[in-house]
């Protein structure tokens, strides 16, 4: 088949024609202007000739139908509240989508901005049937021995990350920071936009800072470079400035400083560093993980280690994943998918709707329509008028959508939980734009296919009928909608309905501490006198009696983390019960001074807790929790007995126990209280002293309103010293929080509007139902049916088409529900309550949206309905 | 000289009629829309005036269905126009569209002829 010839090329041959036809004219002895005059005479109506031409076996097209796309503007304007109702469900629905595809799209699907980032992996290990977590970082040997043992790769790099001191003449803030090895530069493949990188002769005397940096804290003046700044413990000086999409290892990182690490400078075994590696062009994950999981058996052979560290290694494997997974996280990455799967959800909900929407405007058309069939319209140009329809409607649709997820989407970005990577940069992007254009192509179609077939479909019969004939085939169509809406709608209810009830399980948690009328914060001193352990205790003694004498406040304590915070450090304890060469038991480690467990509410079992004068003095006592206990000395007697903790393979002091309290949930409520040893403020190690800044814990009914009259006492006693991670207590419960929140409020959302959706799809099949069959119920009153029979009647019809819907819809649920395991707490993905509340709560839905038009049917007037016509 | 003087020509040109005279045209040899206007014109010793307005939606729609080809050339006049010849479907449609003619021209025939209706065995 040839191409199809452009409308001007056919208006070209036209032209030739008329030429030929005047020539042929003045050559019999007409004047030129008579000849050109008679030649379009002849050749009848142009425009009607081109007009043909253009309908000519036109096929379904949409492309520059401008004329159908007119044509079909007209007739949507017509009828404004379909078109309204139309645009605003497909726009709700676009821009859901959109929004979420935005987000998926810039946080996990987009590479990272670096050179062929698919070749960069994150470096884990994972140790089975040890007492390590399920997945840890590296130690800096591993790194060390990867990086020279290792055949598959381009480079590699470990990094610590975490908040200290940043000070600039009088601002001192806590900021962002990491501490990676100096190769992460070249194994990134990333220079910096002024200065230069960090070498080895800096030590770790130099920083790079990131483009926010310079551009918060010094305005871009590129005088920075070269000085000299105190940073975190010591003055160092600014090297270079990162580019602004350098966002490593997390999006608020605002400085790395410099580093080398070599052989023996770290004690072994000491996990928990981030590594990030390039592998070698053609590399696969997989092959890697193997690599690394073989070499790391070399590590105890080339560094030694206790018997303990051996048996870690046996069983060490080495996990390798892309490096935004591991940046993003199971749950986050889990969550993000589930949302934009539960908006496709709706969009396809939408989508029933309109096409529903549209196959009743095709039957009230159906008389028009066959007229125009009859009276010679192709079969196309019916189709392609209902499919200019759909296409106009889909793309307003888009508009508002566009429109909407502008609005929404930021929005959206600040409700969700903190630390999901690029997340700010989510927006309305090129490909974000571009798909939502694709979806609505995709809804065009979608939703004008059927109507625009159906109304094609050569019944001429109809015509006869008046178009009021049997609606029997073609409600089937429409039920099959309304199956599918109701099945959707239901998935995401039960969805949405097990989040809410794991919200409710978690935040009823008893986490073994208080989280009212709590006040916590941090500050950094650095003073010259605060030289040795005594004279730091010495000032967090008196600041804590100075807060104590706050109005309101009734207990004072510190911790250095608190929990639900920055996580907690884990030690390893030896008792005299154990042998010798056994690697200790894995406890979670504090160190607290003051009324901690008095303001946290954290009960004490047995013994007692620390003296001031244990936080200023060296001595060994220290106090387990419950669940240490079981695991020291399970059944047994633990006060006076001793234990030595193994930090990082020193020699420690051994402590005496002196009390014993109740377990607290640290990091995670979801998780069982951990086993915790608290020691005094002097720490587990004789020169442990020097931890800078612990949590400050207040208790007082004012707790949200502290951070004045803190600041200022802080002021008095270390006016160099940052204030910061002021929170309260119920704050950090309910940030830990945000994932299941966030999550389960936009499910919420998403599942109420599938639920308003699907109620509107079913009143609109039974609205048009009861249309249709006027007569037959004015038949039937005539008969005598009650207005109850014919409510009844119609109820029940709906309800019929809802029930098969729940039905496929538990069916569908039962599967899907699983997708949001990693969410749900204290609830089966399969929990039957929830699954009959919901399909009840659905049917009940379908039987009010049945309800109104069944009780339009039933105030049918016999005599008005036989009189139709 | 005007076609409008002439409706009863203009109503013999039916479609399918139209087609037909053009396929046949074609037969003879390549011709632009105007030299086959002249031609039926010519050969119906001018009884048939084609209505130009409807030749060339004709001509776009024999184009389309593979029976005839359309190309730009120049006329014998040294104007551009567009040339159109058959094709080999062109040819076997106008083989099969001069018999149903023919058959169609033969019932016509049979039916104005002056006599009683024949019995139908």
């Amino acid at each position: 088949m040839v191409g199809r010839r452009s409308q001007s090329d056919f208006e070209d041959e036209i032209r030739a024609h008329l030429e030929l036809e005047a020539e042929r004219l003045r050559a019999q002895g007409m004047s030129p202007a008579d000849a050109e005059r008679a030649a379009r005479r002849n050749f009848g109506n142009v425009g009607v000739a081109e007009d043909r031409f253009y309908h000519a076996g036109r096929f379904v097209s949409i492309q520059d139908s401008w004329r159908d796309l007119r044509h079909a503007w007209r007739a949507l304007r017509r009828t404004p509240g379909f078109l309204a109702t139309c645009i605003l469900t497909l726009g709700l629905a676009i821009g859901a989508v959109t929004g979420m595809f935005s987000v998926v799209n810039t946080v996990i699907l987009r590479p990272l901005p670096f050179p062929s980032p698919d070749r960069l992996v994150s470096i884990s290990g994972t140790a089975p049937g040890s007492d390590l977590p399920e997945r840890f970082g590296p130690a800096a040997e591993f790194y060390l021995h990867y990086k020279e043992r290792s055949t598959l790769l381009d480079g590699i790099f470990v990094f610590a990350a975490g908040r200290s001191t940043f000070r600039v003449g009088d601002r001192v803030e806590r900021i962002p920071m990491a501490w990676p090895s100096n190769d992460m530069y070249a194994t990134l493949g990333m220079r910096p936009i002024a200065g230069r990188l960090p070498v080895a002769e800096d030590e770790d005397n130099a920083v790079v800072i990131s483009d926010r940096l310079w551009s918060s804290w010094f305005g871009r003046d590129p005088s920075v470079i070269g000085k000299w700044y105190f940073v975190s413990d010591s003055m160092k000086q600014i090297v270079g400035v990162m580019p602004a999409e350098f966002r490593i290892p997390a999006d608020e990182t605002m400085l790395w400083v410099s580093g080398e690490i070599r052989p023996g400078q770290r004690p072994l075994g000491e996990l928990g560093l981030g590594s990030v590696a390039r592998m070698k062009k053609g590399v696969t994950r997989e092959q890697l993980a193997a690599e690394l999981t073989r070499i790391s058996k070399e590590l105890p052979a080339r560094f030694g280690g206790s018997p303990g560290y051996a048996r870690i290694i046996e069983r060490h494997n080495a996990l390798v994943v892309p490096v935004v997974d591991a940046m993003v996280g199971p749950v986050a990455r889990k969550s993000l998918w589930v949302l934009l799967g539960a908006v496709c959800v709706v969009l396809l909900i939408a989508c029933a709707n309109v096409a529903n929407l549209f196959m009743v405007r095709a039957e009230g058309r159906t008389r028009d329509l066959a007229i125009r069939r009859a009276i010679g319209a192709s079969r196309a140009q019916l189709v392609r008028l209902q499919m200019a329809e759909a296409f106009l409607v889909a793309v307003a649709g888009g508009v508002l959508a566009i429109v909407l997820s502008r609005v929404t989407l930021p929005l959206f970005i600040s409700a969700a939980p903190e630390g999901i990577p690029r997340l700010g940069l989510a927006g309305l992007d090129v490909p974000t734009v571009a798909t939502a254009f694709g979806i609505v192509m995709l809804t065009a179609l979608a939703c004008g296919a059927v109507p625009a077939l159906r109304a094609s479909s050569p019944d001429l019969a109809r015509l006869r009928e008046g178009g009021r004939g049997s609606t029997r085939g073609r409600r089937w169509g429409r039920d099959m909608l309304v199956v599918l809406q109701t099945a959707l709608a239901l998935v995401l209810l039960i969805g949405s309905a097990l989040l809410v009830q794991s919200f409710v399980k978690l935040s009823a948690v008893d986490p073994g501490y208080d989280t009212k009328d709590i006040y916590t914060f941090q500050f950094a001193p650095q003073q010259p006198q605060l030289r040795d352990g005594p004279s730091v205790g010495r000032l967090h003694l008196t600041v804590m009696d100075r807060l104590r004498t706050l109005p309101g406040v009734s207990a004072v304590g510190l911790v250095n983390n608190i929990p639900l915070d920055e996580g907690t450090n884990g030690t390893r304890v030896h008792t005299g019960d154990m042998p010798g060469e056994s690697a200790g038991t894995l406890l979670a480690m504090n160190v607290t001074a003051g009324d901690y467990f008095r303001v946290m509410g954290i009960k004490l079992l047995r013994g007692r807790t620390f003296t001031n004068g244990e936080a200023v003095t060296p001595n060994s006592s220290v106090i387990i929790s419950r669940s240490a206990v079981e695991k020291l000395w399970p059944g047994q007697n633990p006060l006076g007995r001793s234990l030595r903790p193994r930090i990082a393979s020193q020699d420690t002091l051994v402590f005496t126990v002196v009390g014993v309290v109740d377990d607290v949930k640290q990091n995670d409520w979801r998780q069982a209280g951990e086993a915790i040893v608290y020691f005094p403020l002097t720490g587990p190690t004789p020169d442990a002293w020097a931890f800078g800044s612990p949590a400050y814990v207040v208790k007082s009914p004012r707790a949200a309103m502290l951070e004045r009259e803190v600041r200022e006492v802080v002021r008095q006693f270390a006016p160099e010293a940052p204030v910061y991670r002021e929170f309260t207590m119920e704050f950090l419960a309910r940030r830990s929080m945000t994932q299941l929140s966030f999550t389960m409020l936009t499910l919420g959302v998403v599942s109420g509007l599938a639920l308003l959706l699907g109620a509107i799809g079913l009143y609109g099949v039974l609205s048009y139902v009861v249309a249709a069959r006027t007569r037959e119920i004015g038949v039937r009153m005539a008969l005598g049916a009650t207005a109850r029979t014919v409510r009844r009647m119609v109820v029940a019809q709906g309800a019929g088409v809802v029930l098969v819907g729940v039905v496929i819809g538990i069916a569908v649920a039962l599967v899907g529900t699983r997708a949001l395991d990693a969410l749900l707490f204290g609830v089966n993905a399969v929990d039957p309550l929830v699954f009959a509340a919901m399909s009840l709560m659905m049917v009940g839905v379908g039987m009010v949206a049945s309800y109104v038009p069944a009780r339009r049917a039933s105030s049918v007037n016999p005599i008005e309905s036989l009189r139709t016509d | 000289m005007s076609t409008r003087d002439d409706p009863p020509t203009r109503d013999s040109l039916l479609q399918g009629t139209l087609d037909l005279l053009v396929l046949r045209i074609l037969a003879l040899g390549a011709h632009h829309g105007h030299g086959i206007a002249m031609a039926i014109q010519t050969r119906s010793g001018d009884t048939l005036l084609v209505d130009h307005g409807s030749l060339y939606p004709a001509l776009q729609r024999l184009e389309q269905r593979g029976w005839i080809k359309g190309a730009w050339g120049t006329s014998e006049k040294n104007r551009r126009a567009r040339f159109y010849s058959l094709t080999a479907t062109g040819h076997k449609q106008l083989t099969f569209e001069t018999g149903r003619w023919n058959r169609l021209v033969d019932s016509i025939a049979r039916v104005m002829e002056p006599g009683p209706t024949p019995e139908n065995t």
